[in-house]
């Protein structure tokens, strides 16, 4: 019930079974047998339960560790075919291979296809697109290569899908005569079939599709570059196209499908544009088209960009024209990454950068986006020859013409994999769709497979602890954002918002708990009967055993909108409660000694309870006259910085300081002095003494606080922005209410055990000396019992450390990094309950979970630590009392 | 004693009269009338488990309940904490179903092929609308996506202007003017999260201070007990103290979350919501499970949709997923 009684009675409680056994030893005959044996069974049953409590925490340790170790480690090649497919090419072909390394499709520029075996490079047979005789002078992909778009001579465009196609099959469908390419895949001549678990066989083929011809661009004009994209919902599907062509027009055209979900009829609606012309000479060589056709990017043979804002469609414009590379350095290639956001170009000088498109309000173009380089990567010693991007995640490769080859991840910088060839000009790159295998195919048709292992691309010590330039963010920063819908989004994973809101939750909560629990605990061992006290701590325990979900529920739904609508009644009630009893307390001197030693026990308790509630209605009455006075009317709008100045609330901070110095320092000028006039005279006489020199205290600091929230304000200082500032119904303070309910009694109960195990000789001998309760409470009882105050105190901030469900209801769990108490938080507690039920095992968001875990384990391991050794030392010096 | 619990009983009936007028309140939804009713077979039994989408708890449970009359002995057990606890649910094992509000992501059916060999099959079983609500006293017309996304988003993909902060720069006037605009949403394992993002946040990132909430419903009770705020959540989820915000694409042209505009696809919300589940393409669907699909596209199984605030679906559509499972 109570963890920590021996804390107390550390002299007899530590070495008791040892001890006991030795006098039992020592004096035999004098302890009962079956008393020795079962303290020897409990010394055994201690010593191995102990050990296992050990052990187990060790274990759990050691379990996180593994668990987390994975998301550090690179990537690893895990083995490597070479063969010679006997495929050669003119022009760079672009190469697809499906999500089971079967088959690995070629497709050059002029719209011929190759095939081969993934695993072996043997060459299948491979379907062809039928052009009627025409031969395309463009050709452009989606994002997934799925979709292809043609250009023609004759400036006609025309789209075409090649799937590779997956479909499962029983043995008994199995097409007889089939040759065996390898020790998992056989084949029929064309497709792939390949054995999987539960009896049946996967069948990968190539399928091919070619669309009717479209006039987007100017008839007999020909096409001389030509992209496509696809994006949309499944329910609204679109389609985008962009066309240059040799005079330098440029024509987009998007398609959006409607689908109506009750009749399933489309509705295919085409609308073009024309783009301004490109300059006349430049010779376009990159055009790229995002998938929300929103943005057009062409670029020339010298590299300089030109990048088209379609966000209203009707009226395009060229929005920014630009070198990306230093001048002398040709843009060898550029391409997008996943998401179609982040520009990677890389150059003549084997550098490789990566470019955001970033609201810069300075910036000179049309729009006021400039394209921002972001990132900068391990630099190729020869020029770079191709890019190539992942269908998963931000990981991309890039080969330079001495035929190395670099796995790279696009937000951590880091070069996972490295892979040469052995060969030089590596025409081709594709990485597998499921990121383990990497592909590069050679002009004269030499081929390399690498199966690779890379589980955790995208976390290392710096985007998980440091600042990172996400996609589109203005700056650098850290991010919670762990997971979307869709596999175009990168997750981002600081866990520096969560560390912050852990220590903010923590630190609101006890900044409000430890004074009242601590205060409570004084008050109980020292001032009250002991009767009462019976009653009062066994309520407050009752309070611990309030499930913590029920105090978030209550928060959330019922305390969030009171707190919210009171403000300024409740920031009000912070000072009129206390003033309230200690108003109080100086009239109850007034008493004559007689009635008041009658009503010492439960009147006084009560009276205390009703002088507590009269201050919480004061503070509800006087609440709007309060906020119309100091707050102009609104607190929420004041702490918007919609008005008003920084001068009241600085008053209200600094009045309880300056409260405290101005009494401090009055009893250093006077109290003494006071004290011996007052001793003079009759009680009645006294009492009204103390409370007039305690009004003039009060008068004092009224002004002294004042007078320096005026200085403060001429300087600039003002309280909003740091720790108040845009009010959010579900904040700090109502969790540090709610949190307050969970660890106030905790801290109150252990405390007052602590000051109430204080020996009673200490506490006579002070009073005995003539000190008041007071004195002998702060300046004898407390630090006796300081050791125990402290373990208190800690064991109070590990609950507040650790509480989850206060934390998930009260707050937004919003992962923002202020101090701001009327602001939200995500703590990693509430990170952990929130997110395990949808991270998939083994996976990225699953280990970053117990990392998080991890974390929250060497904090509360650290606190411990550093809480017993300070309250070692404190016991150590009571000791010596 | 008696006295009492009469009265008890009579509020009791009076609040899940009101609860259910406001149910049923949103516009008359027409059921395809070519949806068949259900017929009960023999030979059902079993246990049924579903593990999946909070925004499809509602209506699942509607769907077991219903089921059940038919099949009093197979027992059903519903869990709705996010679609995204849907595909390892059904990786797993421990849910023969899994309702998500949106499709699966590329990752996850590839942890499912490589326990399975074969890919999750799906079945569309309604149409939902997800709303952006306001408090119900709240003035707001009309609100362009473009808007949307400078509300929501930090990244603003959408390209609007400038930043959204208060009800002011929404040009509200008056008492709305200066007052912060407080933002609600759902969690992140939620689809309904992710194809907000997708759609309204054309794939950019929500703000920090988006304050996520664990259900629809919790999303709707904080812009109820909070006056200025905003938030995302399927229209099932709406109640008498919020409202839902007409949404424009193009600005000028609003629709309202109504199931034509839905359908029609004018609102730009619309979304269909599925069931996953693991079928061996070679073999049989087992009877329990074809038979709980065969109750989702008959006319009670769509009467249920229209009844917990989502739109059904047609018999056209019933029939191409019916036959992709190979029920029937």
């Amino acid at each position: 019930m109570k963890p920590d009684t021996h804390m107390e009675e550390p002299d007899r409680s530590f070495p008791a079974p040892s001890g006991a056994r030795r006098r039992a030893a020592e004096r035999p005959g004098k302890a009962r047998r079956s008393v020795v044996l079962a303290d020897r069974i409990a010394d055994r049953a201690i010593t191995v339960g102990g050990v296992f409590v050990i052990i187990a925490v060790f274990g759990i340790l050691i379990f996180l560790i593994e668990e987390v170790l994975p998301l550090f480690k690179g990537g690893a090649i895990t083995g490597v075919s070479e063969y010679d497919t006997g495929i050669t090419f003119e022009s760079p072909p672009v190469l697809n291979i499906d999500e089971y390394q079967s088959i690995v499709v070629a497709l050059s520029p002029d719209g011929t296809l190759e095939t081969f075996h993934a695993r072996t490079g043997r060459r299948l047979h491979a379907p062809a697109f039928d052009f009627q005789g025409k031969k395309p002078s463009a050709m452009g992909h989606t994002f997934d290569r799925e979709v292809l778009a043609f250009g023609f001579e004759d400036g006609t465009v025309r789209f075409a899908g090649m799937v590779l196609k997956t479909e499962i099959l029983t043995p008994d469908r199995l097409p007889p005569g089939l040759d065996v390419l390898d020790d998992r895949d056989l084949t029929d001549g064309a497709a792939v079939y390949s054995a999987v678990p539960g009896n049946q066989f996967r069948r990968v083929s190539v399928e091919l599709g070619l669309e009717e011809e479209l006039r987007v661009s100017t008839p007999g004009i020909p096409i001389v570059a030509v992209d496509c994209s696809a994006g949309g919902m499944a329910e609204r599907p679109t389609r985008a196209l962009v066309t240059v062509n040799s005079a330098g027009e440029v024509h987009l055209s998007v398609t959006e499908s409607r689908l109506n979900l009750l009749t399933r009829k489309a509705v295919t609606k085409t609308d073009t544009t024309v783009l301004p012309p490109v300059p006349r000479g430049a010779e376009i060589r990159h055009v790229l088209l995002p998938s929300k056709a929103d943005h057009v990017y062409l670029a020339d043979r010298s590299g300089t960009v030109y990048r088209y804002n379609i966000q209203r469609f009707e009226t395009p414009f060229l929005a920014e024209t630009r070198r990306l590379l230093p001048s002398g350095v040709q843009l060898n290639s550029m391409g997008f990454l996943l998401g179609e956001q982040s520009l990677v170009a890389g150059g003549s000088d084997g550098s490789v950068g990566i470019y955001f498109r970033l609201d810069r309000r300075d910036a000179t173009t049309a729009d006021g986006f400039t394209l921002v380089r972001t990132r900068e990567f391990e630099p190729h010693e020869a020029p770079v020859s191709s890019l190539e991007p992942a269908l998963r995640g931000k990981t991309f490769l890039t080969a330079d013409q001495s035929g190395r080859i670099l796995l790279r991840h696009g937000t951590s910088e880091a070069t996972l994999l490295r892979m040469n060839g052995g060969f030089e000009k590596t025409r081709a790159l594709v990485i597998a769709p499921r990121l383990d295998g990497v592909l590069a195919l050679a002009g004269d048709g030499h081929a390399t497979l690498w199966n690779i292992a890379v589980p955790h691309p995208e976390t290392s010590f710096r985007t998980l602890f440091g600042k990172v330039w996400y996609e589109g963010y203005p700056e650098p920063g850290y991010t919670w954002q762990s997971s979307a819908a869709t596999d175009e989004f990168e997750p981002k994973l600081s866990l520096v918002p969560l560390i912050f809101g852990t220590v903010k939750a923590t630190f609101y909560s006890l900044i409000f708990a430890i004074p009242i629990a601590l205060l409570g605990a004084i008050y109980t061992s020292e001032f009250l009967d002991r009767r009462i006290r019976g009653t009062v701590k066994p309520v407050m325990e009752m309070m611990a055993s309030l499930p913590s979900v029920v105090l978030g529920f209550v928060a959330a739904l019922v305390l969030a909108p009171v707190v919210q609508t009171w403000i300024a009644a409740v920031i009000l009630a912070f000072l009129v409660l206390p003033a309230c009893l200690v108003g109080a307390s100086y009239l109850w001197q007034f008493l004559p000694e007689r009635l008041s030693l009658r009503l010492q026990h439960w009147p006084k308790s009560v009276l205390i309870l009703c002088t507590a509630v009269f201050g919480l209605f004061l503070a509800w009455r006087s609440g709007p006259l309060f906020e119309d006075v100091f707050f102009q009317g609104s607190f929420v709008l004041w702490v918007n910085r919609s008005h008003g100045g920084a001068a009241p609330f600085l008053f209200l901070v600094f009045l309880p300081v300056s409260f405290l110095a101005v009494s401090a320092a009055a009893s250093r000028m006077y109290g003494r002095r006071l004290k011996l006039f007052m001793r003079g005279t009759g009680s009645f006489q006294a009492a009204g003494l103390s409370a007039l020199n305690q009004l003039g205290v009060v008068t004092v600091s009224i002004l002294v606080s004042g007078v320096l929230a005026l200085l403060c304000d001429r300087l600039g200082l003002d309280a909003r922005g740091s720790f108040v500032d845009t009010y959010v119904q579900r904040n700090t303070l109502v969790v540090g209410f709610a949190m307050g309910f969970a660890v106030i009694p905790i801290i109150y109960t252990l405390a007052e055990d602590a000051l109430s195990s204080v020996p009673e000789h200490l506490r006579a001998a002070s009073l005995g000396c003539g000190a008041t309760p007071w004195q002998t409470g702060l300046w004898i009882v407390l630090p006796t019992a300081l050791s125990g105050v402290f373990s208190a105190i800690m064991i109070g901030m590990g609950r507040a450390v650790g509480e989850t469900m206060i934390v998930v209801m009260a707050t937004g769990n919003t992962p923002i990094m202020d101090w701001n108490v009327f602001n939200g938080l995500r703590a990693l507690s509430a990170n952990i309950a929130v997110e395990l039920p949808e991270s998939v095992k083994d996976g990225t968001l699953y280990r970053v979970l117990f990392l998080a875990g991890l974390v929250l384990f060497a904090m509360t391991f650290c606190i411990n630590t550093l809480a017993e050794i300070i309250r070692q030392r404190f016991r150590r010096r009571a000791m010596q009392l | 004693m008696s006295r009492k619990s009469y009265g008890y009983t009579k509020a009791f009936a009076l609040a899940l009269l009101l609860s259910m007028s406001l149910v049923s309140a949103p516009q008359a939804v027409e059921l395809d009338p070519g949806l068949q009713d259900y017929m009960a077979v023999s030979g059902v039994s079993g246990n049924l488990k579903s593990i999946g989408s909070d925004t499809l708890n509602n209506l699942m449970t509607l769907w077991s309940e219903g089921f059940r009359s038919h099949y009093p002995s197979v027992k059903v057990e519903i869990e709705g904490k996010g679609s995204s606890t849907a595909p390892p649910a059904l990786i797993e094992g421990t849910a023969q179903f899994g309702p998500m509000s949106r499709e699966m992501k590329s990752k996850e059916i590839e942890a499912f092929e490589q326990k399975y060999g074969y890919k999750p099959s799906s079945i569309r079983v309604a149409v939902d609308s997800l709303a952006v609500f306001v408090h119900k006293d709240n003035p707001i017309r009309c609100l362009t996506l473009k808007q949307v996304d400078a509300i929501f988003s930090k990244t603003r993909k959408g390209g609007y202007e400038k930043e959204i902060l208060t009800w002011g720069d929404l040009g509200l006037t008056g008492e709305w003017a200066a007052k912060p605009i407080s933002l609600y949403g759902r969690n992140s394992a939620s689809g309904t999260y992710g194809y907000f993002k997708e759609v309204a946040l054309y794939g950019g990132d929500y703000k920090d201070t988006v304050k996520e909430q664990p259900g629809s419903s919790a999303v709707v009770q904080g812009i109820a007990s909070d006056k200025y705020a905003i938030g995302y959540s399927g229209v099932g989820y709406k109640t008498a103290d919020v409202r839902t915000v007409p949404l424009a694409v193009k600005e000028g042209a609003c629709f309202d979350a109504t199931a034509e505009n839905a359908y029609t696809g004018d609102y730009p919300l619309a979304r269909f919501l599925y069931v996953y589940l693991n079928r061996n393409p070679n073999e049989k669907i087992d009877p329990v499970r074809s038979e709980f699909i065969k109750y989702i596209f008959s006319r009670q199984g769509q009467q249920v949709v229209i009844k917990d605030g989502f739109y059904p679906v047609s018999r056209a559509l019933a029939d191409e997923d019916l036959k992709a499972l190979a029920v029937r």
